[in-house]
């Protein structure tokens, strides 16, 4: 049976993202999925070329593949969420969070000197460090962790926008730190479970 | 089993009845493996990745009961389909 070769292959990924399919543990699949059926209808006696079956697939097909991709980013979306409810109440995380709370109310004059400086390199650090990455190098392009990511990274800038850090000393501003602690704790395990299960299970190929 | 697979496989057992689009295929299979009902293991095979899928020991027990399920219902619909005559008339 005729097996398509590797630039066949890359030509199938390579339109598959430049048709707006950029996570790569989807487009991965959808090029394997295109690969086959390609190959089947070689196997059952099309003569024509690669190319132009690929064509004839896609006439028929893409409309298909692409809601497919645009349902999938919605569950993507969906599964971060629950992932990161559950994790709001992981013993980790609420150790941590406890470690916080005993530290905004013994050091409150810490929180209030030094906090936006922190939470502004902690932003800092996740997009230079892991977000921008994620735009240079198209391989690694995960859907989970770049959701989560993504997620972080604003959720962390409009925090730091609208809380008044100028005041922290004041309770109801500790206990918004302490809740931004809570909730950025949670998404970062998240992002960490995530970045395990990738690695277990794309680390062989 | 890969998600290609499923679809001929489908489509084989069922005489060319059953065609499963990638469209309704893909997302259910990514559903149940959020789910914690099948697990994933990918494998490099002719130049590219192919995703395969199995059954969890949750999945298995589930797909056990969804059976029994359908079965359940398949003879309730053969009951009122096809009722028994009633002798006592």
């Amino acid at each position: 049976m005729k097996k398509l070769s590797q630039e066949n292959i890359e030509f199938i990924s390579t339109y598959l993202q430049k048709s707006g399919v950029d996570y790569f543990d989807i487009r991965m699949e959808m090029t394997d999925h295109v690969a086959s059926e390609i190959e089947n209808r070689m196997k059952k006696g099309d003569r024509h070329s690669f190319y132009l079956i690929f064509k004839e697939y896609m006439q028929q097909h893409k409309t298909h593949l692409l809601k497919n991709y645009k349902g999938f980013k919605r569950m993507v979306f969906k599964r971060v969420m629950i992932q990161t409810g559950h994790n709001l109440f992981h013993s980790k995380v609420l150790a941590f969070v406890l470690l916080i709370l005993v530290g905004v109310n013994i050091f409150p004059g810490f929180f209030s000197g030094y906090w936006s400086m922190i939470h502004m390199s902690f932003t800092g650090i996740l997009f230079l460090f892991y977000l921008l990455p994620y735009f240079i190098s198209d391989k690694d392009k995960h859907s989970r962790s770049h959701f989560l990511l993504v997620g972080l990274v604003v959720f962390n800038y409009f925090t730091f926008k609208t809380l008044p850090f100028e005041k922290t000393t004041e309770d109801p501003v500790l206990w918004g730190v302490v809740i931004l602690c809570w909730i950025n704790a949670a998404i970062l395990k998240s992002f960490f479970d995530v970045k395990k299960h990738y690695k277990r299970h794309f680390q062989k190929i | 089993m890969y998600g290609y697979e499923i679809t001929q496989k489908a489509r084989e057992i069922s005489g060319g009845k059953l065609k499963i689009t990638e469209g309704a295929l893909y997302p259910a299979l990514h559903k149940l493996e959020a789910e914690g009902l099948l697990d994933i293991e990918m494998v490099r095979v002719d130049n590219r990745v192919r995703k395969y899928y199995k059954l969890t020991e949750k999945g298995t027990r589930e797909t056990v009961n969804k059976l029994l399920e359908l079965e359940d219902f398949l003879a309730t619909l053969r009951q009122i389909i096809n009722p028994k005559p009633d002798f006592a008339l």
